[in-house]
């Protein structure tokens, strides 16, 4: 060993070694890492992925309507509409972000703002899937018929990103109790991705609500053995034996 | 920037992590989610006119609003700039409030002040006047002008609602009052009894015997229209000797020779403690007999020390 060859240097320091074959982290394997932690249902994570594929590439659309739906699903909705308008700073008036606003407002309980946000997106070239799905989640308090209209809309403009955008409205029919209708969607969701806790979660979450006791124990089931350590899944396998006092102590221990 | 330069991008990097909801906000928002959810309306401030806006947060008058530390900000809809000062005005008051009475509550309430005065001069004045001493000599003045709001104020405010108080000028075993401790009691339906403790201004108690008043409770051992006398150390009131142990005398009455006294209707006889020598039964009238008008509170609380703080007794 020479007198400096433990020195470091500018040019040399900051980027890791890479070992071949690995993939190259840039905005685009941050933003995979992202949605698998979206699937996985650890939207904590979903959110520091897309962080580093923004601080990879800060003009990276999709990283930051990425963060915006993390923060909806984390329950943040004021910090939601603080970053969807920051990211309009970067993209002027892009329906997504304004979709997700409306979304925001609207599980922040603050309908008017929501509608409004929602009928500006619409009213913008080229709505994107997740401006339908917000639509769609907004008609569904008032009609749900004209609601579900929404859904092959959102499907139809989806490209890539179908079994998401599916997912995603069985996820939202679930959460509004409509769940014979989210069934179709989270089974199909299901279908396309397997290994996906999230999805295995919403299927038994909604079987368990219609009385498919077994059927939601063996999806249940299957949410555990991807993600041992999801505590919302023992919660809800509890409420499916009706384990009143287990599903109690649950929320706790 | 200066005439030519050119307009560029700012260099600054883009901040890319959002902001989070701290821990403790969440159950507070999710209260108020349900409120919405529920249409629940949480009643918005009152519009104030723009002039009105403009009134309150300048000069003077952003002083006088703010004698109710916060209300021009609450006013302006600007409460979020002073929250954290005003958070701390209240724990100072609050604290002074509880340490009343000993020297530690002074060391408070100039905090108190000083964060009041401050949240006074964020109303409006710092925009107004610029420099430091400037700024210096007003923060001293708002300190000055609400000192003066609190000393005769929070008195009158409690004189209001009924209550006065002040430190005791006698010890009094029986229920554990020393000097120097601090009591409150009540300014209404005033009637006393023997053994109590009443806020007087009594005459004639200053150093050698000069002609100065003090205001402090003591305790009240005649009543009007007894007769009262010092005998071999008691009390005796009509003839009867009182309870040494309730009622000892102190020494410097002790001393005085030939004390007897009649009272009037209105007289009161009362026991306060003084170290001076050379008093006399004339000098010991004067300052015990006091008129039923300088009686002017009936002690019923110990607010300091802390470990005697409760309700007092009343006399046997």
């Amino acid at each position: 060993m020479t007198r400096f060859s433990s020195l470091e240097f500018d040019d040399a320091g900051g980027q890791p070694e890479r070992h071949a074959g690995e993939p190259i982290r840039d905005e685009r394997y941050f933003q995979d890492q992202a949605i698998r932690s979206c699937l996985h249902g650890d939207f904590e994570l979903g959110l520091r992925n897309y962080s580093r594929a923004l601080e990879c590439n800060s003009h990276f659309l999709p990283g930051w309507a990425g963060q915006i739906r993390m923060l909806i699903e984390l329950g943040e909705y004021k910090e939601a509409v603080i970053w969807a308008d920051k990211a309009m700073e970067l993209f002027p008036e892009h329906p997504e972000f304004l979709s997700h606003k409306a979304t925001a407002s609207f599980r922040d309980g603050r309908f008017d703002k929501a509608m409004a946000f929602s009928d500006h997106a619409l009213s913008l070239d080229n709505p994107g899937p997740w401006v339908w799905l917000t639509r769609m989640e907004i008609l569904l308090k008032q009609n749900r018929r004209i609601a579900e209209t929404c859904i092959p809309k959102a499907v139809a403009c989806a490209g890539p990103e179908t079994s998401l955008i599916r997912l995603q409205a069985g996820r939202i029919l679930s959460r509004y109790d409509y769940y014979a209708c989210a069934m179709d969607l989270l089974s199909e969701a299901v279908r396309d991705f397997p290994k996906s806790p999230l999805a295995w979660y919403e299927l038994g979450h909604c079987q368990r609500k219609l009385g498919q006791r077994k059927q939601a124990r063996t999806s249940l089931e299957q949410a555990k053995i991807l993600r041992p350590d999801w505590d919302i899944v023992d919660i809800e396998s509890a409420a499916v034996d009706n384990r009143f006092w287990k599903r109690l102590l649950g929320r706790f221990f | 920037m200066r005439c030519g330069s050119i307009l560029g991008k700012s260099s600054a990097p883009l901040e890319v992590h959002p902001p989070r909801m701290p821990r403790w906000a969440r159950p507070l928002r999710g209260l108020l989610r349900f409120f919405r959810l529920n249409g629940l309306q949480i009643p918005k401030a009152p519009q104030i006119p723009a002039w009105v806006e403009t009134l309150i947060g300048s000069g003077l008058f952003a002083v006088v609003f703010s004698i109710v530390p916060g209300l021009a900000q609450l006013l302006t809809r600007q409460f979020r700039s002073i929250w954290i000062v005003w958070v701390c005005w209240l724990f100072f008051f609050t604290a002074t409030g509880f340490f009343w009475g000993s020297s530690l509550s002074w060391l408070l309430c100039s905090l108190m002040l000083a964060s009041h005065a401050w949240i006074a001069m964020r109303a409006g004045i710092l925009s107004e006047i610029i420099t430091l001493r400037s700024r210096i000599f007003v923060l001293i003045g708002i300190i000055l002008l609400y000192f003066a709001i609190y000393r005769y104020g929070v008195p009158a405010g409690l004189n209001a609602i009924g209550f006065s108080g002040g430190y005791s000028l006698t010890s009094v075993a029986r229920i554990q009052v020393a000097t120097g401790d601090y009591l409150f009691g009540s300014t209404r339906n005033l009637s006393f009894q023997r053994g109590d403790m009443a806020l007087a201004e009594i005459s004639g108690t200053g150093g050698h015997f000069q002609t100065s008043r003090s205001t402090g409770f003591v305790e009240i051992v005649g009543l009007p229209g007894e007769t009262l006398e010092v005998k071999d150390g008691l009390f005796i009131i009509n003839n009867k000797p009182l309870d040494q142990h309730l009622y000892p005398v102190p020494g410097w009455i002790k001393r005085a020779q030939r004390l007897n006294v009649t009272l009037g209707s209105h007289q009161y006889f009362v026991v306060a403690d003084f170290h001076g020598t050379g008093y006399n039964s004339s000098h010991v009238t004067a300052v015990c007999v006091v008129p039923s008008e300088r009686l002017q509170a009936r002690a019923f609380l110990q607010w300091w020390p802390l470990r005697n703080r409760g309700f007092i007794e009343t006399a046997p």
